[in-house]
């Protein structure tokens, strides 16, 4: 143990969507996200593989056709291979698909660097029925190859021994080379000659390398000619060279590089792969056929984006009830252990009502990433883009926008960084800028929320669909406009692979749903916590409203009410009771009736009892008033109070004192609402709500939904939060009712019935209003500049504000 | 066997599941690198999968093209007598 470990930096590089990650997350159990699709790594990362005597420090980057980079994510990969640092370069090479995987590989023997070839998707091949011989293919390429299938972990060790072995000088290296023919290799060695005579000059990579990428025009090579001493000699020695190799050829010499590089993989592939006799099955092309039909294509995108949301809803409704009923009674306990006061506030409001009212939607945001997770293992994603294409063509943008757009539903984070997969800068700020009007998943709880509480749950559905197809409709049109004015330019040219369907396994389904569920619950407990308790803090202080006394007297005046309809009652039935010592306090309002009473209050009891228990029935089966079960709780209840009104007299009696009392514990609900309200008003968070609110009152928002949305600046999940927290304060009893029903209730009051249209507009409000504290982080980072995050938050926070005033415009035609 | 035909033919012009040969690539070094590099280099053979939108199979690679690209791809048609089932390789170099 005691025994240093020897360090070792490999890195994985090959074509994107061969499986680089899921060998990176294999050999260091990282759980970095797998897609079937090109392009889902953008960034390099890194992680650690211990074998025994080695620590590899493993590092996986996104995926490139080729060393000459065209976009910022294939920059990255060819920077760091060319760097110098790693020990050793896995080649991962996706062996059902060899011929263009090895155009990558050429480039890689060029740079002369320690390579170790891995074969992956073996499986695939060998379902084919195909054979590689892979003894034959090492020899041709000069460097180990190891068979493996990285889902399966089928010869891990196999390959990091290969790994290990190149690393320690173990394994003879035989230099092979793409051979461009005599004219180009005439060129090569002159270019080369001069470098080697001028040792200083270095632009990357073996000097037969550089020679190529000049030859072949890279215009980032010949960029960097320009800043050298003796550029202008190289550069004329080039031009020359050129020229010549085009005369020769009768064509532009690139192509003839290409040719080579190509025919030296055809030839390797020739030796040494047994392809089956039989045909291939197409069952991926038939597959298209369908997904991507012209006319059948695009509703059938949106049927799969309906699916979606259905089934995050559906599905997650009953789980979400637990949870809630779950948080209700851990409220009720809180409430019961500690005493009444800051400390139970801050547990039972800010806590409970702040966070659990986060939490509940866990089983939400897994159903949404299940469902996404699916969408984008199958292969789904790169259809969907390519089916968008032909709609985005004609605002001027291409498919390859459209695949960030997609995984912001699920974060917008790792959406505008997905921005890097594309070619042009302009299409980048365009979609980098639009990306946040696709609505993520911290959104998703306010939709439900709110759709939940004021709409049918038959549509519910349906119309956060429309939430987000109000968002895609925007970013679209948003481009169209950006592109059309400050972002003016050409396009790209639109090609993409589309890799073969396969259905997803569900280790790497469950695993990508299972971690965002779990960044979702860690988010919850840190940051939201942390912006909870600040918040609950902006709300408790003053303890009282402005004038307390004020309260005071209406609850005594509703005291005294009750007492007075007691002694009416206690005179009718020419009962009595002591006077004496007789002040009734808001606690304790009963007259003191005597023992002989007790009858009475039996039957009140009993009354009250028979009442409950309809309600109650009422309310668990959700019976509508006038349906035959509700005229059979109906019945019940008569029975039970005809059985138990054999005193007339005294039955009367019990009947309106239990009126009385049901009347007066509702008074002083009331009165306490209506107290809570007071105070909270004179809070800190009350008087900038109704600052706030002044700004918001177009679109028919409140103090407490304008103080939340404001707060949802640093996470959205955080509006969800603060109005769980504002309108769980002003409740008497905590677990009575859900933060739904309080939400209707209160915006229903406000607006006659309207509540549904405030919801509505606040929805789409939601949708578009400045992107978190996190996105705004990543638009710095990805556009290098301040502008272009003050210009989303300007934007979009006008655009929300118009786009849901015009919401609220329309709906209110229907109110 | 393959045979050729004369006037310039775009790949967007060629009905689903025709064999071609890409012959050159007009509008500059990007689309035709972007190409090469995905496995369209010039030289390569294909087959169209699909008319619209435009997908095109080559060896064991699927590419979706962009119309706009799609227009600048001009291609070769080539006859095939044999009916065998795909044409996998490129054009040799030399
Ligand atoms: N059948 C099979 N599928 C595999 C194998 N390795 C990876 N895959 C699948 O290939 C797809 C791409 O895997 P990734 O690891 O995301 O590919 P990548 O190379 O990191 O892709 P980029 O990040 O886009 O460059 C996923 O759907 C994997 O499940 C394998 O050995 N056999
Ligand atoms: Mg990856």
């Amino acid at each position: 143990m005691a025994e240093q470990r020897k360090k070792l930096k490999v890195a994985i590089t090959g074509n994107p969507n061969c499986g680089k990650t899921v060998l990176f997350n294999e050999l260091t159990g990282g759980r970095q996200h797998v897609g079937n699709w090109p392009g889902v790594t953008v960034e390099q990362r890194s992680g650690t593989h211990r074998v025994d005597g080695h620590e590899l420090e493993v590092v996986d980057l996104p995926g490139t056709y080729s060393l000459s980079p065209l976009t910022p994510d294939q920059m990255v990969a060819r920077d760091y291979i060319v760097s110098d640092e790693p020990d050793v370069i896995i080649n991962i090479v996706d062996a059902s698909n060899l011929e263009r995987n090895l155009f990558l590989t050429s480039q890689l023997l060029e740079l002369e660097l320690p390579l170790v070839i891995a074969l992956n998707m073996m499986d695939v091949v060998e379902a084919r029925g195909d054979k590689i011989d892979t003894e034959q293919l090492s020899q041709l390429l000069g460097c180990p190859v190891v068979p493996i299938v990285a889902t399966k972990r089928r010869n891990l060790d196999g390959l990091i021994e290969s790994v290990i072995a190149v690393a320690e000088g173990k394994t003879k290296h035989k230099q092979v080379r793409v051979n461009y023919g005599k004219d180009l290799e005439r060129s090569i060695a002159t270019v080369s000659t001069w470098l080697e005579e001028h040792e200083t000059v270095s632009l990357g990579g073996s000097r037969r390398w550089q020679a190529i990428r000049l030859l072949e025009g890279d215009p980032e090579y010949l960029q960097k000619l320009e800043e050298l001493e003796d550029g202008e000699e190289l550069k004329g020695l080039v031009a020359a060279e050129y020229a010549r190799m085009e005369s020769l050829l009768g064509e532009e010499p690139e192509n003839h590089f290409n040719e080579a590089a190509y025919g030296f993989a055809a030839g390797a592939i020739r030796e040494t792969i047994r392809r089956n006799a039989l045909g291939r099955a197409k069952t991926t092309e038939k597959i298209d056929r369908v997904l991507t039909h012209r006319i059948w294509g695009l509703p059938i995108f949106g049927l799969l984006m309906w699916l979606t949301f259905e089934v995050t809803f559906t599905l997650g409704a009953p789980f979400m009830g637990w949870i809630e009923e779950g948080f209700g009674w851990l409220a009720g306990l809180a409430a019961s252990i500690i005493p009444e006061g800051l400390l139970q506030s801050l547990v039972v409001d800010g806590i409970i009502g702040g966070v659990g009212g986060v939490l509940v939607f866990v089983p939400n945001i897994l159903f949404l990433f299940l469902m996404i997770s699916i969408l984008e293992d199958s292969g789904y994603m790169a259809r969907a883009a390519f089916v968008m294409d032909r709609f985005m063509h004609k605002l001027g943008l291409h498919g390859k926008n459209f695949i960030p757009m997609v995984i912001g539903f699920g974060c917008t984070v790792p959406a505008v960084m997905a921005a890097r997969t594309l070619e042009n800068p302009k299409d980048r700020l365009v979609t980098i800028l639009t990306v946040p009007l696709m609505s993520c998943g911290a959104r998703l709880p306010v939709y439900i929320l709110l759709v939940g509480a004021f709409f049918p749950a038959a549509y519910a559905g349906t119309i956060i669909f429309g939430i987000y197809l109000l968002g895609i409709v925007l970013a679209v049109v948003m481009a169209k406009l950006l592109r059309g004015t400050i972002l003016k330019g050409d396009r790209d040219p639109f090609v993409m692979e589309l890799p073969s369907y396969h259905i997803p396994t569900v280790k790497a389904v469950l695993l990508h749903a299972g971690q965002r569920g779990w960044l979702y619950m860690r988010k919850a407990g840190t940051i939201i916590l942390f912006a909870m308790v600040i918040i609950w803090a902006l709300t408790a202080f003053p303890g009282e409203p402005e004038n307390p006394a004020a309260f005071e007297e209406m609850r005594l005046t509703s005291v005294a009410e009750f007492t007075e309809t007691q002694e009416e009652i206690a005179f009718g039935l020419g009962l009595s009771y002591a006077v004496e010592d007789f002040a009734p306090t808001v606690e304790a309002p009963y007259i003191p009736w005597l023992a002989e009473n007790a009858g009475l209050l039996t039957l009140t009891e009993g009354v009250g009892d028979a009442h409950e228990d309809f309600s109650a029935t009422v309310e668990d089966d959700e019976l509508a008033e006038g349906s035959a079960d509700y005229a059979t709780a109906e019945n019940e209840l008569e029975e039970s109070l005809t059985a138990l009104s054999a005193d007339e007299s005294l039955y009367t009696a019990a009947s309106q004192l239990y009126e009385a009392e049901s009347r007066y514990t509702t008074e002083l609900a009331m009165i306490g609402a209506a107290e809570e309200s007071a105070r909270l008003k004179v809070t800190p968070l009350g008087y900038i709500g109704r600052g706030l609110s002044y700004v918001f009152y177009p679109l028919g928002f409140d103090w407490k939904v304008s103080s939340a949305l404001v707060a949802g600046f640093a996470a959205k999940e955080i509006v969800v939060g603060t109005l769980g927290i504002l309108y769980s304060i002003g409740e008497v009893d905590e677990s009575s009712s859900e933060l739904q029903e309080r939400i209707s209730a209160e915006l229903n009051e406000q607006s006659d019935g309207g509540g549904w249209l405030t919801a509505l507009t606040l929805m789409v409000f939601v949708l578009i209003y400045v992107p978190c504290v996190a996105v705004l982080a990543v638009i710095k980072r990805e556009t290098g500049s301040w502008k272009w995050v003050g210009f989303s938050i300007l934007y979009l926070t006008g655009l929300a504000y118009a786009v849901a005033g015009l919401t609220r415009l329309i709906g209110s035609l229907w109110l | 066997m393959t045979t050729q035909t004369d006037s310039t033919l775009y790949i967007d012009q060629l009905p689903a599941d025709t064999e071609f040969e890409v012959t050159h690539v007009r509008g500059g070094r990007r689309a035709k690198q972007r190409l090469a590099e995905l496995g369209l280099p010039i030289g390569s053979r294909a087959r169209i999968v699909e008319r619209y939108p435009l997908i095109v199979s080559v060896g064991e690679t699927r590419l979706a093209l962009g119309r706009g690209l799609a227009s600048k791809v001009v291609v070769r048609l080539l006859v095939d007598d044999s009916h065998s089932a795909t044409s996998e390789a490129p054009v040799e170099n030399g």
